[in-house]
């Protein structure tokens, strides 16, 4: 691929925490307007992988680039800027916030009042539940409505880069399958996704291409439609032998 | 004990309280967006009434000015201890944090009577704020109502500021989860300034209260309202700011009271009634009497 056409790339990417390595050399790549799935179970080191992204964990040896650029050193908060947004593992979702709040929070890098809005109308046509419960606390959100809220809240700054960890955890099937539903819709107005996920079933489905996380390492890569045929993804993880 | 003696007593509190709440507003402001227990609080009260006296008495300026100079050394001294003393030992937790402030309230204080020795300084007071009017009997000061004119406007414009600006909206959300909040795109390190701002220019119009109100400063001053505004803070429900003012208030007109109806010979136990509110508040309402800002635990 021409590094024009890339979003994302680690090249051999090491980290952990304290003396605990998590993080044995991934290479990753996302493509411009591509849906990627980092699927595997817990503990495998998906969620190290993302918080590497996005600078809360700082890799020991590799580098994250992103449109190019080397981005590895750069502290959390300038990634909003540069174009990166995440929805965090366990939702995050500020309680203490109302949910026009969130979305305001989440638009914190927004100058402009007129795209602010903009913005704020695509995520309530996204998930027409946030907009009835604009004026409510994040806190008292069902689980499902958090999830909608904390990808809405992502979608505020109109990233290039999506960055999900675990949109189905926790939440009823049919909520999970409504906010993966939207995933195409968020490809088409520009942001390319990268979804981290134990649901790997569902994950494959919503994604173009895959890798299979295990131990800190990613012994599988490919099209997400070749994974769900492979022997050992649908042993180990799709519950067919 | 007459009704009339009663009211009179919670007027003469209202600057007390108002004192107590600005004070109080900077506590939780600074708890919650980076659990620090700010001792030093006292001696920014101090540096700010200082820097008033020393604008008035050595430079002769009008009372307009001093106040400005109040707002302004505090503000300078609130952001240099934050880069100098807090922030590079802010990742080692709260204990530390707290015994921080301490040491850095031990510094200022002794600094300040180093240089201009531990006597007490007369506060140049305009003639107006010094007027008392006689109202059915009870006597209100102009400086009572000023300061608690000031104290509603400062208190109704910071909740504007924290409900309704971006940078407030930031404010909350890195007192609830600072990663989540950085991750939006706020830098932390901004907001904690601008909190520690705030603090030092609140706690530098407390200062300038207690000159009008009590004619007099000294480098000592601040240890006077630091446990009860602590107290009020803690009252008021933690990273709530209307709380804390509302604290501040029950405190300085409890403080008040008690004391009105002690025989003389007791009123040294008035310590008793902050630190008694504190325990019945810790044994029956740890989270305090309004809803906390912060992430629950």
């Amino acid at each position: 691929m021409p590094s024009s056409e890339v979003t994302l790339r680690l090249r051999d990417v090491h980290a952990g925490y304290g003396k605990m390595e998590v993080l044995f050399g991934i290479d990753l790549l996302v493509g411009d307007g591509e849906i990627v799935a980092l699927v595997g179970s817990n503990g495998a080191g998906k969620t190290t992988t993302l918080r590497t992204i996005v600078g809360q964990v700082k890799a020991r040896a590799g580098t994250v680039e992103f449109l190019g650029e080397d981005i590895s050193r750069e502290p959390p908060y300038a990634l909003t800027r540069k174009g990166i947004a995440m929805s965090p593992e366990g939702r995050a979702v500020l309680g203490n916030l109302s949910v026009f709040e969130n979305l305001r929070l989440g638009a914190y890098t927004v100058k402009d009042s007129v795209r602010f809005k903009k913005e704020l109308e695509r995520v309530y046509a996204l998930f027409p539940r946030l907009k009835e419960r604009e004026r409510q606390s994040g806190g008292s959100l069902s689980g499902g409505e958090q999830q909608m809220l904390a990808v809405g809240r992502a979608l505020m700054s109109s990233p290039r880069l999506l960055l999900l960890d675990e949109p189905s955890l926790g939440i009823a099937p049919n909520l999970a399958r409504t906010i993966f539903a939207t995933f195409q819709e968020i490809r088409e107005e520009g942001s390319s996704i990268l979804i981290v996920e134990q649901n790997v079933s569902l994950s494959l489905r919503a994604s173009d291409r895959a890798y299979v996380m295990e131990r800190g390492h990613i012994p599988l890569e490919g099209e997400s439609q070749a994974l769900l045929e492979n022997p050992h993804v649908k042993a180990a993880y799709l519950g067919v032998a | 004990m007459s009704f009339q003696y009663v009211v009179q007593q919670i007027l003469n509190a209202l600057a007390w309280g108002s004192m107590l709440g600005l004070m109080a507003v900077g506590y939780t402001l600074l708890y919650g967006v980076l659990g620090l227990v700010n001792f030093a609080q006292g001696e920014i009260f101090m540096v700010g009434a200082f820097s008033a006296y020393l604008a008035m008495a050595l430079g002769n300026a009008p009372f307009w000015v001093g106040l400005f100079a109040a707002v302004g050394g505090a503000v300078i001294a609130g952001v240099i201890l934050e880069r100098v003393a807090f922030r590079p030992v802010r990742k080692a937790g709260g204990i530390t944090l707290f015994i921080t402030s301490l040491a850095v309230s031990i510094a200022i204080k002794n600094l300040y009577i180093m240089g201009l020795t531990n006597k007490i300084r007369p506060f140049k007071t305009p003639a107006f704020l010094r007027t008392v009017h006689d109202w059915h009997g009870l006597l209100i000061y102009n400086n009572t109502i000023a300061i608690v004119a000031v104290t509603l406007v400062i208190t109704v414009a910071l909740l504007l500021f924290i409900n309704r600006t971006k940078t407030g909206i930031a404010m909350r959300a890195v007192a609830y989860d600072r990663e989540t909040a950085e991750l939006m795109g706020v830098n932390t390190n901004r907001v904690i300034v601008i909190a520690f701002i705030i603090a030092s220019a609140l706690a530098a119009i407390a200062g300038v209260f207690w000159g009008v109100r009590f004619g007099s400063v000294q480098p000592t001053m601040g240890y006077v309202p630091v446990i009860s505004a602590f107290i009020a803070a803690v009252l008021g429900g933690v990273g709530n700011i209307a709380g804390a003012m509302v604290g501040g208030f029950i405190i300085g007109i409890g403080e008040t009271l008690f004391v009105a109806f002690l025989p003389s010979e007791l009123i040294g136990l008035r310590p008793v009634f902050v630190w008694a509110v504190l325990f019945v508040l810790l044994l029956f309402k740890p989270s305090g009497l309004f809803p906390a800002n912060i992430k629950p635990s």
